[in-house]
């Protein structure tokens, strides 16, 4: 049997349509029929599916209660744990970037703000939900900054003069520009992953190999 | 104030073991030992805390970072022991300098912690039991079939479900050669390969010179299985000779241990890259039914014992323990109540009769112990509840025995 862990919300929605395509039975996990539950089968094959918030799907995986779990790049690049990344699901784009305050949506503007944010020699103050995305980010710049961690609507705290830029997942950049806020620089794309457990994928390869193949070729479908 | 600055929890990623828990460390510990002393290897024990020195000149093959260090009273820099090959190695190439010498190849065991600082609260241990075999002056073909097979039966008396896979260091060090790539991207496409990500490796940007090189890295994730495996590898391996000659060399001990009737248990991964990078040879690693994670790791090692002044290959492994306690008390084998075949209370004076007694009781090889109490009916009460098969009371240097 493998125990797949799927992130709640859009990436579960998402990885049942995939799960689908690959030809396996979900009509259990159908929004009119699986009520409160979190635990399901999989009609016809031996899977079990596990619906659990991103990070915890992480965890899961890692420790090795469940085989294998889809989940977004942005929680396996804060969490950096110990798992296999197989597949890209190529769905649940979007991408981290750097943004700051900019005077005009002009890409000549754009440029001059951010090349004002890489050169000056004042300390820079990064405000994040993504503490370890940006310090590897800066770490990877060879920048020295000073990161505060923000819960929700980060885009306010350059305009509340607490930060000087942020990173964050932008998908179309709206909530941005509605803020005065441009994007300086791509730090990472974003999408749906496929991640499985070290062990299992090794102990059990006869089961895993039929499902990452499926899946694979669905994901392949889907973008023809 | 005082009081609150006070910590009496334990450090992150350190816990203690109790009871069921620490026997079974206990039992595995001592069940491994005795698989190895069969291997024909000897104990050793190193101490907890080494010179930084001694780490520090296997390479950068450990992080700085995820060491414990602290410093002795003259100020040198000192580390808790954060692997036990590189004090094996220590241990080989000054206190068996002779023996080796005189080409003696030797097979040392241990059994004991090694402590490495994680980060944060990701649940991860600081301090992990190890138990492992290191065979100093063992080289060749021969050298890694002898370790190689102290793997297996190391993995087999731990349970009857297990694969050992070997890969090669050589293969994607080969391979990567053909990239042009710095140092850095090169240690950056190794993490990514160790971690199969595909993912990553398939967003690197290669310029259009080594793209196909890049393409034959971004295919070794996938390349671990049986038999099978060894086709794609040769095609990969084209026309490059380091990576041929790994190839044929993993060949030849997966035919060799195939034939020799492992074949059930021996796995192929070409695509493995150990994270500590002291390795020159053959790599392995050993999983077992229901443990998350990799249960043994080791590999070929030729060039750490000449950090220390010795010139010798070398091949070793080690089994974390921790990781295989977890498995097996998550599967509920520690459950065990202990209960007293006896409790002995005496009145004041009866100490000589019941120390008769309980020596006679503990030489036939049953449990029996004192009760603390002052009184026969404490006495009685805690038999009780220690679920005690009985209940001796002496009193007025006579025995009374009740059965419970």
């Amino acid at each position: 049997m493998i125990r797949m862990a799927l992130t709640k919300g859009r990436i579960e929605t998402g990885a049942l349509k995939i799960l689908s395509r690959a030809g396996y039975d979900v009509s259990e996990l159908d929004e009119d029929k699986k009520g409160r539950k979190l635990l399901f089968r999989l009609g016809g094959a031996d899977i079990e599916i596990v619906l659990a918030k991103a990070a915890d799907v992480i965890t899961y995986v890692e420790r090795g209660v469940c085989d294998a779990g889809v989940v977004g790049e942005d929680t396996i690049m804060e969490c950096g744990a110990e798992l296999y990344e197989l597949l890209d699901l190529n769905f649940g784009k979007c991408r981290f970037a750097l943004a700051g305050p900019s005077d005009s949506g002009d890409p000549a503007d754009i440029a001059a703000a951010a090349n004002r944010f890489f050169t000056g020699y004042r300390h820079r103050v990064i405000a994040s939900k993504y503490p370890n995305v940006t310090r590897e980010y800066f770490k990877s710049k060879g920048m020295d900054v000073e990161i505060v961690k923000i819960e929700g609507s980060v885009e306010l705290a350059p305009l509340l003069g607490l930060a000087d830029a942020i990173v964050d997942i932008v998908e179309t950049g709206s909530t941005l520009k509605a803020n005065g806020l441009e994007v300086y620089e791509d730090v990472a794309p974003i999408s749906a992953r496929l991640i499985v457990n070290t062990a299992a994928i090794k102990m059990k390869k006869a089961e895993f190999d039929p499902l990452i193949d499926n899946i694979a070729a669905a994901v392949k479908a889907d973008n023809e | 104030m005082t009081e609150e600055r006070r910590n009496i929890s334990v450090p992150n990623g350190t816990r203690d073991i109790l009871f069921g828990e620490a026997e079974l460390y206990d039992r595995l510990g001592r069940t491994l030992s005795s698989v190895f002393e069969r291997a024909g290897c000897r104990r050793i024990m190193t101490p907890a805390i080494e010179f930084y020195d001694v780490f520090d000149s296997s390479g950068d093959s450990i992080p700085q970072e995820s060491m414990f260090t602290l410093t002795d009273r003259s100020g040198r820099l000192l580390v808790l022991r954060a692997d036990n090959t590189t004090p094996a190695a220590r241990v080989a190439a000054t206190r068996l300098r002779s023996a080796l010498d005189g080409d003696s190849p030797q097979k040392l065991y241990y059994c004991q912690s090694v402590y490495r600082a994680g980060s944060g609260y990701t649940g991860r241990r600081s301090e992990l039991f190890q138990s492992g075999v290191e065979m100093i002056g063992a080289g060749g073909v021969r050298g890694d079939l002898c370790c190689l097979t102290a793997a297996l039966d190391a993995l087999a008396a731990l349970g009857p479900d297990f694969k050992l896979e070997i890969g090669h260091v050589g293969f994607f060090n080969s391979l990567a050669s053909e990239l042009g790539a710095s140092p850095e991207d090169v240690r950056r496409i190794r993490e990514y390969v160790d971690s199969k990500n595909a993912v990553s490796l398939r967003l690197l940007s290669s310029e259009a010179k080594s793209r196909l090189a890049y393409d034959k890295i971004r295919r070794l994730p996938l390349l671990y299985g049986g038999c099978e495996v060894f086709d794609e590898a040769a095609e990969l391996a084209g026309g490059n000779k380091g990576a041929c000659e790994a190839l044929s060399y993993v060949r030849r001990l997966y035919d060799e241990l195939v034939a020799a009737g492992w074949q059930d248990q021996i796995l192929v991964d070409l695509g493995m890259v150990h994270k500590i990078d002291y390795y020159t040879g053959v790599l392995f690693t050993g999983y077992i039914d229901g443990a998350g994670e990799a249960v043994l790791r080791g590999g070929r090692y030729d060039n750490l014992v000449a950090n220390f002044g010795m010139d010798v290959p070398a091949i070793g492994f080690a089994v974390n323990l921790s990781a295989v306690a977890d498995t097996l008390s998550r599967s509920g084998e520690d459950e065990d109540e202990r209960h007293p075949d006896c409790v002995i209370h005496y009145d004041d004076g009866g100490f000589a009769e019941a120390e008769k007694l309980r020596r006679q009781y503990i030489a036939e090889g049953k449990a029996c112990e004192y009760s603390c109490f002052d009184n026969a009916a404490a006495a009685c009460e805690y038999a009780r509840s220690a679920g005690a098969g009985e209940l001796i009371i002496i009193k007025n240097g006579r025995a009374e025995v009740t059965e419970l």
